[in-house]
């Protein structure tokens, strides 16, 4: 439960973080719209790479909601 | 009328920002990716199995993504493996206090087929009170001898202050249907045969555009898993009939100029569950630009720290008396690294990539809380892949 604590504690601050963000103007995006800044440049490669860590490690998720599973072993 | 022209170039260049409050995409793209996975060899003086060699996997992709009409946009992608090799099957202390492996004695050969559609409806936002955002649909399957599974999944997106803020959504839910082979085998298998597992899981975040050159999502989500959920091809393996899962999770992307560009992107992950584990990620990567002629080189270094507790019932105590025991690596207290890099060459419509990356895990690796028990069973492996794309407007 401390843990759990903890770690809201500090998404509030990530969050009291973001809203002190600046105004960016449409015309000041050209560095957010490269293609490097992409949460996931290559689809099948975080598709794959998700679909190990879930088959082999203990847990899984994150980014979006949970799909279905596989019979890894 | 140049200045409105560049402007609008400029607001257009905005508009496709990738993931980064969604534009309709135009583009139709086709793709294949082939991966090479291999396991490390279990450590020899730790089984009595004449077999060492577990899993090697050969991964094919294939993604295809195109406009449809009326502002949707569909991305599917299909993958088939081939699987062969041995798979732990039980770890246990012997009498002089050393853990042993149990391998699965015969070679597994066995082969998966997954595939994933994906339609999404885009909302421009244009006139007074109109959404700006998206929403999507998400179908897969995936279908392999002895487990099936189908999935369903609703995501969406609300673009909020001038494409500062993003609110994100999803729901899904999975339906898995399980037939063990060789059935006839073991009491496990034959217990298992015809059960079913369950999941429905939802995610909430929220992606903030910090400044002309950053940008952070963090977000939260929960996953409830019921119904047979133990592994059948391991002896001595009784788990709870239903795990409750809550993960809190956090992306940054920050832009600097360096050569043709570069970011830096720093992601953390923590995952609490009701089996007692608990986990922390961190994946650490650079992504550079570099452009030579007409050709685009993007390559990304990148390496990942993960640790686990272990589940409250993990145990390599064979007696087989407890109501609820697992010997299973994946269950145990852990740390893993891994690193890797990839690199994609863009040259007009056309992409080929290489990405290789190599994981790495021990008990040793938890850092803190280092368990006493080793866990040799612990997977190492490395996977080499090789990708091409070709899109067009």
């Amino acid at each position: 439960m401390k843990h759990i604590t903890y770690r809201i504690l500090g998404l509030c601050t990530l969050i009291l973080m973001a809203t002190a963000c600046t105004t960016v103007q449409p015309w000041e995006r050209g560095s957010l719209a490269q293609d490097m800044m992409a949460w996931q440049a290559d689809a099948m490669k975080g598709s794959l790479d998700n679909h190990i860590h879930f088959a082999k490690e203990g847990t899984s998720g994150g980014g979006s909601a949970a799909g279905g599973g596989c019979g890894c072993n | 009328m140049k200045a409105k022209n560049s402007l609008a170039a400029l607001a257009a260049v905005a508009a496709a920002m990738p993931g980064h409050a969604d534009p309709v995409p135009t583009e139709k793209a086709i793709s294949y990716r082939f991966s090479e996975y291999q396991e490390g060899e279990i450590p020899e003086n730790r089984t009595f199995s004449p077999v060492l060699e577990r899993y090697n996997i050969e991964v094919h992709q294939l993604g295809y993504r195109r406009p449809l009409s009326g502002n949707w946009y569909l991305r599917s992608e299909m993958q088939y493996e081939t699987m062969s090799g041995a798979s732990p099957m039980q770890t246990y202390q012997n009498t002089d206090g050393q853990s042993v492996v149990l391998m699965s004695g015969a070679s597994i050969e066995e082969s998966r087929f997954d595939l994933k559609l994906s339609p999404t409806r885009y909302f421009d936002g244009t006139g007074k009170g109109a959404i700006d955002g998206t929403l999507g649909g998400t179908l897969a399957l995936s279908t392999e001898n002895d487990y099936n599974s189908v999935s369903l999944g609703v995501d969406a997106t609300l673009n909020l202050f001038d494409k500062h803020t993003t609110l994100l959504g999803s729901i899904s839910t999975s339906y898995d249907m399980l037939a063990p082979t060789d059935a006839i085998l073991s009491e496990s298998r034959q217990a298992a045969d015809g059960q079913v597992k369950r999941s429905i899981s939802i995610y909430e975040g929220v992606s903030q555009v910090i400044n002309k050159a950053t940008v952070l999502q963090i977000g939260g989500g929960f996953t409830r898993l019921t119904g047979y959920l133990s592994d059948p091809y391991k002896l001595e393996d009784r788990r709870p009939d239903d795990r409750t899962q809550f993960l809190l999770d956090s992306r940054l992307r920050r832009y600097y100029k360096v050569l043709s560009g570069a970011a830096i992107h720093l992601d953390y992950r923590y995952i609490s569950d009701s089996w007692g584990i608990h986990s922390n990620t961190i994946d650490l990567a650079w992504a550079q630009k570099m452009s030579a002629g007409r050709m685009d080189i993007f390559l990304t270094p990148s390496v990942r720290y993960y640790r686990q507790t272990e589940a409250s019932f993990y145990s390599m105590d064979a007696s087989g008396d407890e109501m609820f025991t697992s010997s299973d690596y994946r269950l145990s207290s852990y740390g893993a690294v891994s690193a890797g890099v990839e690199a994609r060459f863009v040259y007009g419509g056309f992409q080929l990539s290489v990405d290789w990356q190599q994981y790495v895990a021990d008990e040793e690796m938890m850092l803190l809380q280092i368990p006493d028990e080793e866990a040799p069973a612990l997977v190492n492996y490395s996977i080499l892949s090789i990708g091409v794309e070709y899109r067009r407007e």
